[in-house]
């Protein structure tokens, strides 16, 4: 049965959530805030809904309220349409912000709404997650993966890990790390693209005291911190020409020589790269070494992108919100069918690291225990910092429409889309929620009508 | 080309190509304003490591915009040429005092444009006009000297600021104003909590005050306001945050009487601050929110999403955290609110750190770089090295966070502070103020208020 607890000081309501109970539907009113709170400690709800009206209900009440775990849905109201309120229901993941006085009958289709969701599925036990260095997944698209894995893990052999960026590559190293020979020994990761060629040299293979300005101690590179177990050099196909040829003359010699130094160190380390280049592409371009992709490509292992991996999307959804649930200490125990089946249907460009961001959101923004649709951050614009339309969007105005018309449209069919969700539609523009707001109440849009222009 | 094509032009490399010529920094504004992360990393393990500077422009695009940023820009200049060549016919009156007048509404204009280099020159215009009369009016000769004094302080100048300041008080004094000398006693102070001072910067709030209690002026006054508040950012920044609460409170009643709602970001930036301090991080939140709102400058626009990020990272967001820090960067860069640079990629740095990423030295190592490379406050060296030191040694790095430590030590001794607990007390004030020496703090990041001179 669901199960809807009301606060509200409402005559009226109060009288006619009466009438809606028995059928199949359990409504409990309450007029203050020590009763709702008492109501939420004696069982879950599927929904709660809170009249801002009440005395004492303030903002950090509705804050607290969001974070309990017996909650349900959250269901906002208050006497009129603020920007502040929509804020407000937008950052607690509330399920919606009505205006009062609110009809008996619409609680209970909102309430049906959240029902709709389908049955929740629980994420799997604390105790049952997996190390978070575990390979997630078991659609058919990763069987040659796990096969090239067990395969190449017990040689000594250099891999290259190739893939889209956010495939999991730094964890295929990492399992052939641990099923390697030397799984005791240091897995040490350096990653080519984000550090500057200045730095990258010395990163590698260290540097002698006094070797340049800031060397103030000698200190040991990457290649020398990873004696004796693994070196996982990311995003090599970034790495310089001159860099390139400095570690092919490592692997080959088997010693580095650190910057400033004249002294050959031995190293001994399995060395696994990985690319989301296309390095076949980059050494017809002359960018990359042949030699040095020769060495390195002993095995490859190439990882499908997360939309080839459709039925793994589930799994990894549950597996890291379960992880986020503990890593954050959010009592979020489930995700509803509808979240799943809208997690499900994304292309997921960013692959798993996206997924895996769109879950610790999710786990930090959802209320009642549950992650819902609404709590999902999905179809991230890429970030900037101003807003655009898609490129891909064809414009369909008159070559004489103001910007700001322009703008304020795509604006409302954004905020529609994302049902009103301020916070969504300003991930979707590429824009901050305050700069959305700005906008909003500039082209006076209302965001509670699905986002309508006047 | 598509936007986010990686051989597209990067912002750094943009920036290495650009003559630094002030009339540029629209285009270069706009180049950042559109620039996106290169696709390919933007998921990738690199992606968290990425810095504005590293997105990819669009000069195509800029082409476009041109004939708009040129006009906007004309119509700036024609405002500003109207100042000067209005300037020059008072001087020709032989009324230097109006010459001076229409030189700092120049200065105003340039300001209001976030650039401090004009800003100082036609200020300084406005003094050397002034010289010209045997007998300055001292109310506009104190205000030049202070309007000098601040577009100096923006440049870093910190010398010439103060002695700007102190002139300007010297001025004021003479001629019985109390509120110019309340002014420029508050602007020295300014200066001095750049400078990490706090004790001397205490020392001119409280003058600022007593010239204003001497004067029997209890009612409310801005000067009154900007002084109680920059002293409450300095008792709470040195640990004394329950003596500094009465201070706050005042400053907001003060400005709640004066109808100033330029003050309110500033006073919501100093409540999100004392909560942060008191471990509320929803609350502070809520307030950095307000604030951010409100706030329309961009130094104060950087400063205040530094703080939310910082919000953020405390409440184990870190990839919204991550998200404001960049945000900020980006308007730091187009709004040349380049001393806030550093504290933006400390910020990044400690969440890759938090994230277990072994290459978040990176974006230290930038803040070092960019610490050098302008010239910032020697505390700005001793901050950021402290901030890489806790990194490294969160991730394990013991030998590279000794070292770090050391030199932090070494810096923070020169300026004579002792080194401080952790780099989260540097910038918002102790938990346990009671286990707390009250002096030699490291000082707080200038949250600072100044009065608005028009």
């Amino acid at each position: 049965m669901l199960s809807l607890l009301v606060l509200t000081m409402d005559p009226a309501l109060s009288r006619g959530l009466e009438e809606a109970r028995g059928g199949g539907v359990d409504v409990e009113v309450v007029s203050d805030v020590a009763a709702l709170f008492a109501g939420l400690a004696e069982r879950p709800r599927t929904a709660t809904f809170v009249s801002r009206s009440v005395p004492h209900v303030d903002v950090a009440l509705v804050e607290r309220l969001a974070a309990e775990p017996t909650v349900g849905a959250l269901l906002l109201s208050s006497p009129a349409a603020t920007l502040e309120g929509a804020l407000l229901a937008e950052r607690v993941g509330a399920r919606a912000s009505l205006i009062e006085p609110v009809e008996p009958r619409e609680l209970v289709e909102r309430l049906a709404t959240v029902a709709d969701e389908g049955p929740t599925v629980d994420f799997p036990d604390v105790g049952d997650l997996p190390g978070t260095t575990t390979i997630v997944g078991e659609s058919p698209a990763m069987a040659p993966v796990f096969a090239l894995v067990a395969r190449a893990a017990p040689s000594p052999s250099t891999v290259l890990v190739t893939g889209e960026s956010g495939t999991g590559k730094e964890l295929v190293a990492r399992a052939l790390h641990e099923h390697g020979e030397r799984p005791d020994g240091p897995f040490v990761a350096i990653n080519c693209a984000a550090i500057p060629e200045t730095l990258l040299e010395s990163e590698l293979f260290g540097h002698e005291k006094g070797a340049f300005t800031g060397a103030v101690a000698r200190r040991a590179g990457r290649f020398e911190q990873a004696h004796g177990g693994t070196l996982f050099l990311d995003e090599i196909g970034d790495m310089s020409p001159v860099l390139q040829a400095k570690v092919l003359r490592a692997l080959e010699e088997r010693a580095v020589e650190r910057v400033g130094g004249s002294e050959s160190r031995p190293v001994d380390v399995r060395v696994v790269a990985a690319t989301h280049t296309d390095l076949r592409a980059a050494i017809e371009a002359g960018r990359f070494r042949e030699d040095l992709y020769y060495r390195l490509a002993v095995v490859e292992i190439g990882l499908p992108p997360l939309r080839e991996r459709r039925g793994d999307v589930r799994l990894l959804a549950l597996h890291f919100g379960a992880r986020f649930a503990r890593v954050h200490r959010r009592p979020v125990r489930a995700i509803t069918g509808e979240a799943l089946r809208r997690l499900e249907a994304e292309s997921w460009p960013g692959n798993v690291r996206e997924l895996r961001n769109v879950m610790d959101r999710a786990v930090l923004l959802s209320s009642g225990g549950v992650v819902r649709a609404g709590a999902l951050r999905l179809g991230r614009a890429a970030p900037r910092a101003s807003a655009g339309a898609g490129a891909d969007v064809p414009s369909g105005y008159p070559a004489s429409t103001p910007l700001a018309r322009v703008e304020a449209d795509h604006i409302a069919r954004v905020l529609a889309d994302r049902g009103g969700q301020i916070g969504a539609a300003a991930e979707v523009l590429g824009i901050h929620r305050n700069t959305l707001a700005r906008k909003i109440r500039e082209y006076g849009i209302d965001p509670g009508r699905g986002g309508q222009t006047p | 080309m598509r936007p986010d094509d990686p051989h597209r032009l990067t912002y750094d490399a943009v920036d290495r190509l650009l003559p630094e010529l002030d009339e540029l920094r629209p285009l270069r504004a706009r180049l950042l304003a559109e620039a996106r992360p290169e696709a390919g990393r933007r998921w990738s393990g690199s992606g968290l490591l990425d810095t504005a500077g590293r997105w990819r422009t669009d000069p195509a695009g800029l082409l476009g915009g041109v004939e708009a940023l040129a006009a906007d820009e004309a119509r700036h200049t024609a405002e500003v040429w109207r100042c000067v060549a209005e300037a020059l016919c008072r001087a020709e009156a032989a009324d230097p005092a109006g010459a001076a007048r229409r030189f700092l509404d120049a200065a105003a204009l340039e300001e209001g444009r976030d650039r401090a280099g004009p800003a100082a020159a036609y200020a300084d215009a406005a003094v050397r006009a002034l010289e010209a009369d045997p007998i300055p009016d001292p109310l506009v000769r104190s205000r030049a000297l202070r309007r000098r004094a601040r577009a100096r302080r923006a440049l870093a100048r910190h010398e010439e600021a103060l002695t700007d300041y102190e002139a300007a008080g010297a001025v004021s004094r003479a001629a019985g104003d109390v509120q110019g000398g309340a002014e420029a006693a508050v602007g020295a102070g300014n200066v001095m909590e750049d400078q990490g001072r706090w004790a001397e910067a205490e020392v001119w709030y409280r003058r600022a005050l007593a010239l204003l209690d001497a004067e029997g002026a209890e009612g409310p006054r801005p000067e009154r306001m900007h002084a109680l508040f920059n002293l409450h950012v300095v008792l709470r920044s040195r640990g004394d945050v329950a003596a500094s609460v009465p201070l706050l409170e005042e400053a907001r009643r003060v400005a709640g009487a004066l109808g100033d709602d330029t003050a309110r970001p500033f006073l919501d930036n100093a409540l999100g601050q004392l909560l942060m301090a008191r471990g509320e991080g929803g609350g502070a939140g809520r307030h950095f929110r307000d604030a951010l709102a409100m706030a329309e400058g961009a130094r104060a626009r950087v400063t205040i999403r530094l703080n939310l990020a910082e919000t953020l990272l405390a409440e184990g967001r870190s990839l919204d955290a991550a998200e404001e820090a960049r945000r900020a960067e980006a308007e730091a860069i187009t709004g040349h609110v380049h001393d806030r640079l550093p504290e933006a990629y400390r910020l990044l740095g400690r969440v890759a750190a938090a994230e277990a990423n072994p290459d978040a030295f990176v974006l230290f190592e930038r803040a070092l770089a960019l610490v050098d490379r302008t010239g910032l406050p020697d505390v700005e060296r001793a901050r950021t090295l402290q901030a890489y030191a806790e990194a490294m040694e969160r991730l394990g790095d013991d030998d590279r966070a000794g070292s770090l430590r050391q030199a932090s030590e070494a810096a923070y001794r020169e300026l004579g502070i002792e080194y401080p607990r952790s780099a989260w007390v540097d910038r918002h004030g102790p938990d346990d103020t009671a286990s707390r020496p009250q002096d030699h703090h490291p000082p707080e990041n200038p949250d600072t208020r100044e009065s608005d001179e028009t």
